[in-house]
Parts: C-alpha cells; sequence; structure tokens
C-alpha cells in the first residue's frame, strides 16, 4: 500500500514500524504523540492543537507548534548528536501537508495519513502527495545524567 | 403517596406495569374495601374527583382500613388535593407530603434506518477512505468531494455515520458537526479519536437517533 502511494520509495529503501491506526496524525508523531489527532482545523473536537499556536493551515503555524515543544528553525536536515530535529512539508500552494521527525543520522520516521508508521530517508517521501520539504526544526535532546 | 396530576397523565404506567389501575367509586366504603382487599403492589387509584366532600370525610374516618402496608398512589386534580386537605385531614397525613406530577415532553420515536442513504453513505465513505487514506491533511481529508456529499446528506447521513462510528473510531466529527452543529466533544478529549466517537455517539444516543 506505502508503495502504490509512494512508487519510487522501493528505490529510496524504507521500512513499515506499526499497524495501521488512524488515532494520531503525521504532525502528533512528529511531536512524538502517539496517542492523538494533531491538526490546525476549527476546534469542534476531532484534533488537538496546541493552544499557542494559531490555528491556521500555515507552515508559520506547524512551526509555532514545534516551537511549544522546544523546537526552533534550523538550516539543514543532516543528523546532530545532542538534537532531535523534525521537518515540515508543504504543497506547492505553501499548505502543510506532513511532518516527519528524524530518528538517527540515517532515518527519519513518518506516519503515513491513516496508515502506518514507516522509516525512510526524508526525501523518499517529497513528490506529489506531500510536496517537498519546506522547513528544518530542532531541539536539545536532554542531556544524559 | 399522594400525586397531584392532570386527569390524562398515565401515572400507573409511569410508575410500572406491576401496578393495579383502580378508579375509584363514589362511594367512600366500596373505595375502602377495594383497597382493603388488594394484594397488588401498588394500587393506583384515580378518579377521585367524583369523591363528595361528604366522601371525603367518610374516607378519613375509614382510613385504618385504606392504608395498606403495600403502596397505594392517589392521582389527585389540584381541587381534589384541596378536598383531601381539607375534609381528610387525618388520612391526608398519613400520606404525608403531595408529590406534583411533572409530564416530560414525549419523545417523537426515532425514524427507522433510510436504507437508500445508508447504501449512498457506503458508497461515499468507501470512495473516502480509499483516496484519503494516505493523506495527513485533515483539511484535505475533509475537503474530498466524497467527504463533502456526505455532508450534503444533511439529517439522512446522521445514522449511517453514527452505525460507522459504533463499528469503528473514524474522522467523522468535523461531518457530523457540520450537519448538527453540535459541540458534544470535551476539550480535553480533543484528537482522540475513540473518545471523539464515544462523545458522538453518546450525543446521538442523548437525542433520540437509533443505528
Amino acid at each position: 500500500m506505502i508503495e502504490h502511494i509512494f512508487p519510487d520509495i522501493v528505490d529510496w529503501g524504507y521500512v513499515v514500524t506499526s499497524d495501521i491506526t488512524c488515532e494520531y496524525s503525521c504532525i502528533a508523531w512528529a511531536a512524538g504523540d502517539d496517542t492523538r489527532q494533531w491538526w490546525p482545523s476549527p476546534d469542534e473536537g476531532t484534533a488537538y492543537w496546541p493552544p499557542a499556536a494559531p490555528r491556521t493551515l500555515s507552515v508559520d503555524a506547524f512551526a509555532i507548534a514545534c516551537a511549544t515543544l522546544g523546537y526552533a528553525t534550523c538550516e539543514e536536515d543532516d543528523f546532530e548528536v545532542g538534537f532531535e530535529k523534525v521537518a515540515l512539508f508543504a504543497d506547492g500552494s505553501g499548505k502543510p501537508t506532513h511532518a516527519a521527525r528524524q530518528i538517527n543520522e540515517i532515518g527519519w520516521t513518518s506516519k503515513v495519513g491513516r496508515l502506518q508508521d514507516i522509516r525512510h530517508p526524508l526525501r523518499a517521501l517529497e513528490g506529489e502527495k506531500y510536496g517537498r520539504v519546506v522547513r528544518i526544526m530542532k531541539r536539545s535532546l536532554p542531556t544524559p545524567r | 403517596m399522594a400525586v397531584v396530576a392532570p386527569a390524562e397523565a398515565d401515572v400507573a404506567t409511569r410508575i410500572g406495569h406491576s401496578a393495579l389501575r383502580l378508579d375509584a367509586p363514589a362511594d367512600a366504603r366500596a373505595l375502602s374495601a377495594r383497597l382493603h382487599d388488594s394484594d397488588a403492589d401498588p394500587v393506583v387509584v384515580s378518579g377521585l374527583d367524583r369523591l363528595t366532600d361528604d366522601a371525603w370525610r367518610q374516607l378519613d374516618r375509614l382510613r385504618t382500613h385504606i392504608t395498606r402496608d403495600r403502596l397505594t398512589v392517589l392521582v389527585l386534580s389540584p381541587p381534589s388535593a384541596e378536598r383531601l386537605a381539607r375534609h381528610a385531614p387525618n388520612l391526608a397525613s398519613i400520606f404525608g407530603s403531595f408529590l406534583r406530577w411533572e409530564e416530560t415532553p414525549a419523545r417523537p420515536a426515532a425514524p427507522a434506518i433510510d436504507e437508500a442513504a445508508q447504501v449512498e453513505f457506503d458508497r461515499l465513505a468507501r470512495s473516502w477512505l480509499e483516496e484519503t487514506q494516505s493523506l495527513s491533511s485533515l483539511t484535505r481529508m475533509t475537503r474530498h468531494p466524497a467527504y463533502q456529499a456526505i455532508i450534503a446528506m444533511g439529517e439522512s447521513a446522521i445514522r449511517p455515520i453514527l452505525r460507522d462510528l459504533q463499528r469503528a473510531p473514524e474522522l467523522w466529527g468535523p461531518a457530523l458537526h457540520a450537519i448538527t452543529g453540535a459541540l458534544p466533544v470535551p476539550a480535553a478529549d480533543a484528537g482522540r479519536v475513540a473518545r471523539v466517537a464515544d462523545a458522538w455517539l453518546a450525543w446521538g444516543r442523548e437525542n433520540g437517533y437509533v443505528w
């Protein structure tokens, strides 16, 4: 099913890492929350959105939502020891479409719609479905004691 | 128990199917005898408007024959309640305080599910699920033509949606909100798909929907 949606992903390489579920969304998963849907839709209960972030469909609103978790915009998507990164995707009109979270130097993790989580190279999900990566954000990981 | 209620109130049905309905005779002795001889529990006595003031006074004197170790409910109109209190004060004191009957508006019977609407919903839902399963954007999901068509079904889509939610939680909240305007999901449960579904199912039951 993933390969039907992203025909080129086989060439990039990917691994399915969960069962199919609609319990959480991509941005929730990128934020580390697998208990609920996140989305800046009108506030009628279907989706959670950080109160400090505007309920608007914009990359800036998504960036503010990530900022509530300690993320700040950075330039590079390469892996940096001691940091955790998220990537925001947007379509041709600049509307947010997806978010992914970096897990190590070779992989990112994404919740694909109402399907599974997958581990993948970041650029493997760029294309017709999700547009392209438009912003990278990072935060410091807690220092081990 | 004494209940002050309009004549048309069906007190016996409200109390329970096991209640004995007794239409009071005008003669106090006859009424006293029927209550005394009845083992029913409860007995609901109506038609007390036909008792005269003298009949009430006679019932007051016969009160030991009327009181039972089982429940007796006197259904009284306001004038009868006043006559009981005035002409049978000892009997009134046995019954204690008078309960005022509260009519609740009858809930209209929920219509059977519209089979044509169910078929149409199933078709649109299948299309929507297949074509949006990879989308992360809730905005794009709910703007999908099939989802919008379900919203456009209006009232006829509510039962099929609730039936689908009963089967498995899905992102039908925006559709139900668009159709009904309701906001049943507690803020603390926002985004928790199963709890959102439960909130809408509870809303459906509270509003008389059967699916």
